[in-house]
C-alpha cells in the first residue's frame, strides 16, 4: 500500500468524522463566516474614530 | 508462533517498577495461549511489548521469527491487537471503523467487504452496523474493537481480555470465532483473568505472577502439578500464597 494512499485513507476518515459533527462544523462554519466582517467593521470604526478626533483638533489657548 | 525469552520491562524514574521481571514462554500456531495471572502480573505490558508498542528493556520477544523491537513495522503487519474497546471512531458507523482498519492494512474492495462483513456478522453485530459508535454499550464497543482488529486477517493474533463487558451471547460468538481461527492454523494469545474463559478456550496456559512465568502447560498439566481439583485452586496453588488482595 502506498504511503498516498494510506493519507487519503486518512483524510478521508478524518473528513466524515469531522462533518458527521454538525454543531463543530456549524460553529466552525458560522465562526469563520462572520469573524471577518466582524473584525473588519471593528477596525474601520476605529479608524473614523481616530480621523474624527484629528479633524476636530482643539488647542488649548493660554491668556484672556 | 510467538517466542518470548527472558523479556524484561520496568517502568519508573529509577526503573523501580518491574512490571515484567525474565519472562520466557512460547505461544504455537493453531493452538489458543491463554495468558493468566492476577492485576498488575504484567500481563498486558507482555501484550503491548509483542504489539511492538514499546520495547522490552532486556531479552527478546519474536513473533514468526521477527523480532518486536528490530523489526517492529514488518510484525505490525503480521499481528492482530485488541488492546482495548477504545479508540473507536464514535462518528463513524461500526462498519465504517471496522473499513477504516482494513484499508489502513492495505484491505480493500470486494475482499474488505467480505471480511467486514463476515466479522460482524459472526460477531452479531449486522443490526449494529450501520449506527454510530459513539452511542455503544461496553460490550459492543469491545465486538467492534475485535472485528476491526482481526479485518486484516492476521496471523497472529493478540487478544487483551476480550471478554470484558461482553454478556454470555457474545463471549460464546466470540469463543467460536477464536476456534474457527485456531482451526485456521492461526497463533492466538489471549490474556485473561477469567478461569472459565481459560477452562473453555485455551490448549495452553501461562501463569504470570510478578512479571514472571510461574508455569505453561495445558489445562490438565496445572491440575496435576499442583495437586488441585480445580483451576482456580491450581492456579492460587501455583501463584503461591501472597497473591490476591494483598498483591
Amino acid at each position: 500500500m502506498s504511503a498516498l494512499l494510506r493519507v487519503f485513507t486518512v483524510v478521508a476518515k478524518e473528513l466524515l468524522d469531522t462533518f458527521r459533527d454538525r454543531r463543530t462544523m456549524l460553529l466552525t462554519l458560522v465562526t469563520a463566516a462572520t469573524a471577518g466582517p466582524l473584525f473588519l467593521a471593528l477596525i474601520l470604526n476605529m479608524a473614523a474614530n481616530q480621523a474624527e478626533k484629528a479633524r476636530a483638533l482643539k488647542l488649548p489657548v493660554s491668556g484672556p | 508462533m510467538i517466542v518470548v525469552d527472558a523479556v524484561v520491562k520496568s517502568f519508573g524514574k529509577h526503573r523501580e517498577i518491574k512490571a515484567v521481571d525474565g519472562a520466557s514462554f512460547h505461544a504455537d500456531d493453531g493452538r489458543i495461549t491463554g495468558l493468566l495471572g492476577p492485576n498488575g502480573a504484567g500481563k498486558t505490558t507482555l501484550l503491548r511489548m509483542l504489539a511492538t508498542l514499546i520495547p522490552p528493556d532486556a531479552g527478546q520477544a519474536m513473533v514468526d521469527g521477527l523480532d518486536v523491537a528490530a523489526d517492529r513495522y514488518a510484525v505490525r503487519r503480521q499481528i492482530g491487537v485488541l488492546s482495548d474497546a477504545r479508540g473507536l471512531y464514535g462518528r463513524l458507523t461500526a462498519r465504517e471503523n471496522v473499513h477504516y482498519y482494513g484499508r489502513l492494512h492495505g484491505v480493500s474492495g470486494a475482499a474488505l467487504k467480505a471480511r467486514a462483513e463476515g466479522l460482524l456478522a459472526r460477531l452479531g453485530m449486522a443490526e449494529l452496523a450501520d449506527r454510530r459508535t459513539q452511542g455503544f454499550s461496553q460490550g459492543e464497543r469491545m465486538k467492534v474493537a475485535i472485528a476491526r482488529a482481526l479485518v486484516h486477517d492476521p496471523a497472529t493474533v493478540l487478544l487483551d481480555e476480550p471478554t470484558n463487558g461482553l454478556d454470555i451471547m457474545s463471549t460464546r460468538g466470540l469463543r467460536e470465532l477464536l476456534r474457527g481461527l485456531r482451526a485456521e492454523g492461526k497463533c492466538i494469545l489471549v490474556s485473561t483473568h477469567v478461569m472459565q474463559e481459560v477452562a473453555a478456550l485455551c490448549d495452553s496456559i501461562v501463569i504470570l505472577g510478578h512479571g514472571r512465568v510461574v508455569a505453561q502447560g495445558s489445562g490438565r498439566d496445572m491440575l496435576s502439578w499442583s495437586g488441585q481439583a480445580t483451576l482456580e485452586d491450581a492456579f492460587v496453588t501455583l501463584l503461591g500464597s501472597g497473591e490476591g488482595l494483598a498483591a
